[in-house]
């Protein structure tokens, strides 16, 4: 192949992928310089989704602006909504009580169990494999259930307030979940007989785009891409937030099983094991899950003191912060997010040159996007 | 070599397929024998999925025993709609007290949080477990107005009634 793109050099070509293809996970254009099948040089078009929340957020109360955050990220809301949460509270200085941080561990853990599942299958199926997805699917649809009892509402959860959460778990949550984890174990290992160790879905994956140690860290990507670089660090175990601090779980590292470190397979890998991790946090959140409150008593006008606050937070795509200004008043002046997924698209120009046009279709699935996330 | 060689054996003689293929053959047969165990879907009009009790769906509008409007229109709700979808309509009546003449919701803006149910302080608006929210009539849609809300109300208890869960 290489020889052939030395000797055989063809017509430089531009296409546009997107906004309306398939596999760019939402509305994602790329417009792309090829010569031939190769790729020389990717840009990524972006802004097709943008709704100004951040601006939307300044002409809203701290609380209103709640179920905006569930729509950074749809794929992940409770994180999101986790993070915001935390950064209000962090402004104004508010405890949480025990029960609400245990319920919120265990609805972001969940969360991003089904983040990782709608990944891993977007990637399988985007390489031509449906089969795992529809498997993912079903299984998510079982943590929607879960949801859906909890909060009334099975994509935007809008489920955690400023001081703990909506309300408290219903009857029966505690077993179904633990029936959905069992079960869950069990299919995620199937998932993975499936396609993991597959070995055309294997080739397919390796060795393409690979993301050095020093691209993924001068490009800031964070996240499941970070370690499959190799790169030793969670901001749950490194900087616990919430009640991350009390759960045992591992971190997996990239090692490049397969080709070499940092390609589309290690960042495929990383969401794979991933999710064991987060199911044996959800374990041992819901075995340890105390008695008592599920909310701290905030004022009905909610104003927290003047400043600033900067609040980062591990979501299933990358580190996720927002930073959020306060002038004193019932609304905040300002509020930025800061997105994984936007980094992980910038990296995209200096790691798919030299790609095969067909492999692209595996980086996008390989950092899992989501684009709401992007453009806000 | 060795390594490569395992792998070229593994592309040609497609075990990896085959392993696939037992495993989909597999979960194919249990969806014979024990199919509600397997399969998932459901054939959706004839077979409709409850919902579950808190889901917030429709709005309804809640009355008194008496058939009065629980509402008194302090206008809360619409205070606290992050999406500014409710309007509140009032008069002054005889004893200068207000009165509720209409409210509307605008089914598309509405973001379905729940903030009106939780900020109501008369109970008078809530969220119901009816999720088809399909009109043939889009302007229909764009006003909620108080007959449809208050009717759907009145059959709430029917969406607990037809479920089992
Ligand atoms: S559910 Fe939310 S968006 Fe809809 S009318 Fe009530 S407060 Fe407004
Ligand atoms: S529905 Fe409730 S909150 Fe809204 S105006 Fe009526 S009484 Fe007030």
């Amino acid at each position: 192949m290489v020889t052939t793109r030395s000797t055989l050099r063809t017509q430089e070509m531009l296409l546009n992928m997107g906004p309306h293809h398939p596999s760019t996970h939402g509305v994602l254009r790329l417009i792309l310089r090829l010569d031939g099948e190769v790729v020389e040089e990717v840009f990524p078009d972006i802004g097709y989704l943008h709704r100004g929340i951040e601006k939307i957020g300044e002409s809203l109360t701290y609380k209103q602006f709640i179920p905006y955050t569930d729509r950074v990220e749809y794929l992940a809301s409770m994180n999101v909504n986790h993070l915001y949460c935390m950064a209000v509270e962090k402004l104004a200085g508010i405890e949480v009580p025990e029960r609400a941080e245990y319920i919120r561990v265990i609805m972001t853990e969940l969360n991003r169990i089904i983040s990782h599942i709608i990944g891993c299958g977007a990637l399988a199926m985007d390489l031509g494999a449906f089969t795992p997805f529809l498997y993912g699917v079903v299984e998510r649809e079982k943590v929607n259930d879960l949801f859906e009892m909890t909060c009334g509402q099975r994509l935007t959860y809008n489920y955690m307030r400023i001081g703990g959460v909506s309300q408290d778990l219903p009857e029966g949550f505690v077993e179904k979940t633990y029936a959905f984890l069992e079960e869950m174990e069990r299919r995620w290992d199937e998932i993975n007989r499936l396609i993991t160790e597959n070995e055309i879905f294997v080739q397919r994956l390796a060795d393409v785009a690979v993301l050095t140690e020093a691209d993924a860290l001068s490009y800031n990507i964070t996240g499941p891409n970070l370690r499959a670089s190799g790169v030793d660090w969670d901001l749950r175990r490194d900087m616990p937030y919430s009640v991350y601090d009390r759960f045992d779980f591992d971190v997996p590292i990239g090692k490049g099983e397969r080709g070499t470190v940092g390609d589309c397979y290690d960042r495929y890998l990383m969401r794979v094991r991933e999710t064991y991790e987060s199911l044996k946090i959800v374990r041992q959140a819901l075995d340890g899950l105390p008695e008592g409150e599920v909310q701290a008593k905030v004022s009905k006008v909610f104003k927290p003191p003047k400043g600033e606050v900067y609040m980062r937070a591990e979501n299933p795509r990358g580190e996720m912060a927002v930073y959020i200004e306060s002038d004193g008043s019932t609304k905040p002046s300002r509020i930025k997010f800061k997105t994984p997924s936007f980094n992980s698209l910038g990296v995209f120009n200096k790691i798919c040159r030299g790609q095969m046009l067909s492999d692209l279709v595996a980086v996008i699935g390989s950092f899992d996007i989501v684009l709401p996330e992007v453009d806000r | 070599m060795s390594n490569a060689f395992k792998k070229f054996i593994r592309a040609v003689t497609l075990v990896d397929l085959f392993k696939g293929l037992a495993l989909t053959g597999s979960v194919w047969v249990r969806s014979i024998i024990t199919p509600r165990q397997v399969l998932v879907t459901r054939p959706y009009p004839e077979v409709k999925r409850p919902a579950f009790p808190n889901f917030k769906g429709h709005h309804g509008f809640l009355l008194n025993e008496d058939g009065s409007l629980k509402c008194v229109g302090c206008g809360i709700c619409a205070g606290v709609c992050p999406a500014k979808a409710i309007r509140v309509y009032t008069e002054e009546g005889k004893d200068h007290e207000k009165v509720v003449v209409g409210y509307e919701i605008d089914a598309f803006r509405c973001i379905y949080c729940g903030f009106c149910q939780e900020a109501c302080p008369k109970d008078a608006i809530v969220l119901t477990r009816l999720y088809e929210l399909a009109d043939y009539d889009n302007r229909a849609c764009y006003r909620w107005k108080m007959d449809r809300l208050v009717e759907v109300g009145k059959k709430r208890p029917l969406f607990r009634d037809e479920v089992n869960l």
